[in-house]
């Protein structure tokens, strides 16, 4: 049994997608899941990224509030990254959340 | 494009981090707020590049987190300028020649006038000099438009004209008029006298009491159409008054021309041997400063010159080249063939030479070759046709005119 009156982070997060989606606003905005946007297979960019977990040319692992995503393929690089985004160049083969 | 550009104006270094977290110190720097591009990795090291201004928290971030921190190279505009400023002979070089081209092209080199006919052209370009426009004065300041007006004005004969400024030369380009018609005075009592001698052809006056006839030998002066013409009541003379005569009256008159060749003569023949010599020539004046020595037998064979033009700038410098070739004089002996018919185009010439100074036609020409040992001659007896007819003023007679 919940104790009356604290909510849980779980409600919470419900609350907030509610809220998102009845006033239209985007999610990624309200909410910090990351946007992943594909152009074609040879970039990637990912907007709202935790960090990064793992970097090599195969295979690169980024920390996302939406679980942890893992970008493998040939020749991978990161083109550029700041603190909110990161695009990822190469020849993607899948992309896969954790 | 335009984040490279930023990048590279701002200045950017290339880093080599080694390690076992790089990821970590990715994070940390990308958390602290450098921006970094271009990661790659590289064999052992993570390859990537970032600002200059963020180098020192880069180093910070190695540290913390325990990578191997490197910078490899420096990029963009101020490493640019840092490397000038150390050659700084090199720059002022480059500023000093395009202030030079500058100022070089900013005055008038040369002045080209196009088109005059009965205007000297030597005349256009002094009277340009006058109004400023001369080779060495500056190109900015002067009114072209002006300068063509007032050129006009001065001369009478400029139906058009227009100043053109390309580069560093000036072109005038003039249209003339076209020649004014010459009036004839009526006014004045004018008789018509035979400019030469001959046995008269024709005669045609328009004005005037013909004084000759058609067969008639007359000598240069002799009166052929005189201004005096009677007044005539019926058959009776009344008075007369003086008019001005006219007409068109021709004439035979037989020349005798010849033509000589000698048989034996002196021909320059070229030997083949030739001497070159190379001057400069800056604006009008000439200098040579090698010249081959020349013996008396050499003689001017060929003569070229080279101007230098980059686009519209037309350089005063040029290159005259002058070849010279050794001429020897052998003698040398004509057939009486050759030299006959070198005689008879000798005649020729000269008949052609009559016929263009009288303006008449030849109407009979009997020709007779004199061979001797010497020379072949060639004597021609030529009649030619011409208008003889020339107006002068006659004397006025101090006679009443009665109507």
């Amino acid at each position: 049994m919940r104790a009356a009156g604290k909510k849980s982070k779980k409600d919470k997060t419900t609350i907030k997608k509610e809220l998102s989606r009845a006033f239209e606003i985007p999610e990624e905005v309200v909410l910090d899941i990351p946007l992943i946007s594909f152009k074609g297979r040879e970039e990637a960019v990912i907007e709202n990224y935790r960090g990064i977990i793992e970097y090599s040319t195969e295979k690169i692992r980024i920390n996302t509030a939406s679980g942890v995503l893992k970008l493998t393929g040939d020749g991978l690089l990161i083109k550029c990254l700041d603190a909110d985004n990161i695009v990822i160049a190469g020849k993607i083969n899948s992309a896969e959340f954790l | 494009m335009f984040l490279a550009l930023w990048n590279y104006i701002r200045g950017y270094v290339i880093i080599y981090v080694t390690g076992f977290s790089v990821e970590r110190f990715i994070n940390l720097a990308v958390n602290r707020g450098i921006f970094i591009w271009d990661v790659a990795p590289e064999r052992n090291k993570v390859v990537m590049k970032a600002a200059v201004k963020n180098a020192d928290e880069l180093k910070q971030c190695g540290i913390k987190t325990g990578c191997r921190f490197e910078i490899i190279g420096e990029c963009g505009l101020p490493v640019l300028l840092r490397r000038c400023m150390e050659r700084k002979a090199y720059i002022g070089g480059l500023a000093a020649f395009a202030a030079v081209m500058y100022i070089m092209s900013s005055f008038i080199w040369t002045v080209k006038v196009v088109g005059t006919d009965r205007i000297s052209s030597e005349d256009i370009i002094e009277s340009c000099a006058e109004r400023g426009i001369a080779p060495g004065k500056l190109k900015y300041g002067i009114d072209l438009y002006e300068a063509g007006a007032s050129l006009m004005l001065e001369y009478k004969d400029i139906s058009w004209i227009a100043l053109n400024l390309k580069g560093t030369g000036i072109t005038v380009n003039i249209v003339e008029t076209i020649p004014e018609t010459e009036y004839v005075e009526r006014e004045t009592p004018t008789d018509v006298v035979a400019d030469s001698d001959g046995v008269i052809i024709s005669i045609a006056a328009s004005a005037g009491t013909p004084m000759v006839k058609e067969g008639d030998e007359v000598k240069k002066g002799d009166i052929l159409i005189s201004s005096v013409v009677a007044l005539k009541d019926g058959e009776v003379q009344i008075g007369q008054k003086q008019v001005c005569a006219a007409g068109e009256v021709t004439a035979e008159k037989k020349y005798e021309l010849e033509g000589t060749v000698p048989l034996n003569y002196n021909e320059k023949v070229f030997t083949g041997k030739t001497k070159t010599d190379y001057s400069i020539n800056i604006g009008d004046k000439s200098f040579n400063f090698v010249s081959p020595k020349l013996p008396d037998d050499y003689e001017t064979v060929t003569s070229d010159s080279l101007d230098f033009e980059i686009g519209d700038y037309i350089i005063p410098f040029g290159i005259n080249r002058t070849v010279y070739g050794e001429r020897i004089i052998e003698k040398a002996k004509r057939t009486k063939e050759e030299a006959e018919e070198l005689a008879r185009k000798q005649l020729d010439d000269k008949i052609t030479d009559l016929i263009m100074e009288t303006g008449g036609e030849i109407s009979r020409l009997t020709t007779e070759t004199i061979t001797d040992e010497i020379n072949v001659t060639v004597k021609g007896e030529v009649s030619v046709i011409m208008r003889i007819d020339k107006q002068q003023t006659a004397e006025v007679l101090n006679e009443e005119v009665t109507e």
